[in-house]
């Protein structure tokens, strides 16, 4: 029984720190040339540009649910005044980034791991070494930098779209005009709970690409492989994120204590 | 033309990196990060939990925000908080302006209101200390009022035992007063009645040296009279130095009456013994008065003034007694007496006949008719209202005529306007002067006049009860 904990423990420790050298070998390509821009913009269009509507409609739904439990809890005080700003800062300081990110890994992750899997299955991979193509570079690299890339802006959108989710509840509750509400929203937002929160999903981003291109490239076994790495890079880059979140937000009152 | 893919992986990051830029400007427009500032201090001895980069207002308009909280050195020392203004503010934060921490709400965070200073003060400069005050937190208003919800509760017992406690003195104080004016009603009306007397007879003496008569009117035209002026002024000197003597001594008890009244009124001042000052004091100016009025007396039996009474037949209608006046006091050659008989069953409320006489309407005016008769040889004539009782002992008798004259003498005082001086009541008892419609007794009062006997036959005697 131990010596199989042991065995696991040593499996899943083999396996942090092959994905550690993937990511960083991902960091250290990314600098090198060829940079693969066109690659990389493809991979921004197809990870960033199409999740919108999905982050768009889970903000303003995410918005609006906030709305109404802020509500709750605040009118009980007379502090009705204080929900946008309630609302905009729950928001920008914590469910806008790890839901935009837990989305991501959802859409993308799952993506990228199928798609670099059936690439290594049929030995499509292969033959882009062939033609003395980077593979790791053309294939990883530019999807980790594009997860990189389209998280922070699509965190964002998210901000805010949960915002105007956050508008229409309240004002069909109190009438609220747009600007009001708006203004009210930014009234308790500081520099620090806006950019080290959104750019906190750089490494969400990283991390989404980094375990899902590594299962992608390390698929065995045909198309169920692919299903496999299609899952553990869903699971994988979710627990990831969660538990890095942890990390990161401690990282970050570490360095604004206010 | 650029692909599709292209256009939308543009429009992707514009659209992010645009709400980014919104978001950035949105909060550092709160955070007054585009609009020119200065800086000013403010200290305070607890902050109440007011951080860095909490709001600032003034007047209420949103500011800035506080940039740097300094620690103090020492317990006796203040934190030193140093606030980030927007400069179009700066007119409204003079040197006078005072910085308090306040909390937004019941559950809002802390932040510091400046208040506008006065046009008076110049504007605060950058970089200096401007006034402040403590902050009050929720639980030190709380503690607050509960110690001031039981100081009222407090209050509001000794007040009312306070109410109750004066209420019993001022209860006490009434009736030691009104005791105090029962004791001093005697005093109080033989003052006034010696006070009258002098009066009277004062106004007898100078009435009598206006008209020349008298040993004084001799003395202007009788020459060997001259020859005893020294003595006369040496009588004189003494007489009035009695009475500038009596008169010191009235002063002198009208300041310790002020005193004796100071005394009552004052906090400390024992009220039975203030009342009994007082009593003292009426005492002694009633004596101060009897004095006077002995001395006034004997002015009048001096032989220089003695000449004005004489020629009236009396020195004080009240100083005649029953005895003398039942002997002829007021009767002379040349006077005649007048006398109206009334019964007392015609006169008096039956209910206080015996103890406080009380005319009735209908003895009001049966007096009123008989005294018409009289009236026309009114002033100058004597009118003695001659009191009868017959019920009882004879001090009786002797204390109901005399309450039945008085009351029917002050009634024709009062009602024809009367000279006091020539008033009198005359207790008599039972025994009728002369002959009575009763016979020898008589119960009731009888008016008599004393008329010079020329006026008499000048005027038309009103016949049927006139003897």
């Amino acid at each position: 029984m131990i010596e199989r904990v042991g065995l696991l423990v040593a499996a899943f420790l083999g396996w942090i720190g092959e994905v550690s050298v993937f990511g960083g070998r991902a960091l250290r390509e990314a600098w090198r040339r060829p940079l693969e821009l066109d690659e990389v913009a493809r991979q921004v269009f197809e990870i960033g540009w199409r999740s919108i509507p999905l982050i768009v409609a889970s903000g303003f739904a995410i918005g609006v649910v906030l709305s109404l439990h802020t509500r709750a809890s605040l009118e009980r005080f007379g502090a009705e005044a204080m929900i946008p700003a309630g609302l905009a800062i729950a928001l920008v300081r914590e469910t806008g980034p790890l839901t935009a990110g837990l989305l991501l890994s959802g859409r993308v992750g799952a993506g990228i791991g199928a798609e670099l899997g059936a690439m290594k299955v049929t030995e499509q991979i292969d033959a882009l070494e062939a033609t003395a193509v980077d593979s790791f570079k053309f294939l990883a690299v530019t999807r980790i930098l594009a997860c990189m890339i389209a998280l922070p802006l699509l965190t964002t959108v998210m901000d805010f779209s949960g915002i105007v989710g956050g508008y229409v509840a309240e004002t069909a509750v109190t009438g609220i005009s747009f600007w009001l509400y708006f203004d009210r929203a930014f009234s308790h937002l500081q520099f620090s709970d806006f950019i080290p929160a959104t750019l906190k999903t750089v490494v969400f981003g990283f991390i989404i690409g980094t375990v899902a291109s590594y299962l992608g490239f390390t698929t065995e076994r045909g198309t169920e492989g692919v299903g496999r790495a299609s899952t553990r890079s869903v699971v994988l880059a979710s627990i990831l994120i969660i538990a890095i979140n942890v990390v990161l937000v401690k990282l970050i009152f570490f360095f604004y204590p206010d | 033309m650029p692909s599709a893919r292209a256009i939308g992986t543009g429009a992707f990051i514009l659209i992010g990196l645009l709400l980014f830029a919104v978001a950035l400007f949105m909060i550092g427009e709160r955070r007054m990060l585009f609009a020119k500032k200065f800086e000013v201090y403010a200290e305070f001895s607890r902050l109440s939990g007011l951080q860095q980069g909490a709001p600032v207002r003034v007047a209420g308009m949103m500011a800035g925000e506080v940039k740097d909280i300094q620690v103090p050195p020492g317990p006796d020392s203040k934190f030193r908080v140093r606030l980030q203004i927007r400069d179009d503010l700066h007119p409204l934060v003079r040197t006078d302006s005072v910085a308090t921490i306040q909390t937004e709400g019941l559950v809002g965070g802390m932040f510091v209101q400046v208040g506008a200073g006065t046009n008076q003060a110049p504007p605060a400069p950058a970089e200096s200390i401007i006034g402040s005050r403590e902050p009050y937190s929720f639980a030190d208003l709380l503690q607050q009022a509960s110690e001031t919800v039981t100081k009222i509760s407090e209050a509001v017992t000794d007040l009312k035992e306070g109410m109750d406690t004066a209420l019993g003195q001022v209860s006490d104080t009434v009736q030691d007063a009104d005791r105090l004016i029962k004791d001093v009603g005697a005093d109080v009306k033989q003052i006034t009645a010696s006070g009258t007397k002098v009066a009277a007879d004062t106004q007898v003496i100078v009435e009598g040296l206006r008209a020349g008569r008298g040993t004084l009117g001799k003395l202007i035209n009788d020459d060997t009279l001259y020859l005893r002026a020294q003595h006369i002024a040496e009588q004189a000197e003494e007489i009035a130095k009695n009475v500038r003597e009596a008169t010191v001594e009235f002063k002198d008890l009208g300041r310790e009456g002020k005193e004796a009244i100071a005394t009552f009124r004052s906090e400390q001042g024992p009220i039975v013994g203030a009342a009994a000052d007082v009593r003292q004091t009426l005492k002694l100016a009633r004596e101060a008065l009897e004095n006077l009025a002995d001395n006034t007396e004997a002015l009048k039996r001096n032989w220089f003034f003695r000449g004005f009474f004489r020629d009236r037949g009396f020195y004080d209608l009240n100083r005649i007694s029953p005895a003398d006046y039942r002997q002829g006091a007021l009767e002379t050659k040349t006077r005649k007496a007048l006398r109206i008989w009334l019964a007392a069953d015609q006169l008096f409320e039956l209910s206080t006949r015996a103890a406080e006489p009380a005319l009735s309407p209908a003895g009001a005016a049966t007096v009123e008719s008989a005294m018409a008769g009289f009236l026309q040889y009114k002033p100058g004539a004597i009118l003695i209202v001659e009191g009868y009782a017959t019920s009882g002992f004879s001090n009786d008798q002797y204390l109901a005529s005399k309450r039945r004259a008085q009351v029917v003498r002050d009634y024709l005082v009062q009602k024809f306007d009367l000279e006091s001086r020539f008033v009198a009541a005359m207790p008599l008892s039972a025994e009728a002067m002369g002959r009575s419609p009763a016979g020898d007794r008589w119960d009731g009062i009888a008016l008599t006049l004393y008329v010079e006997k020329t006026a008499l036959r000048a005027a038309t005697a009103d016949g049927s009860k006139n003897r």
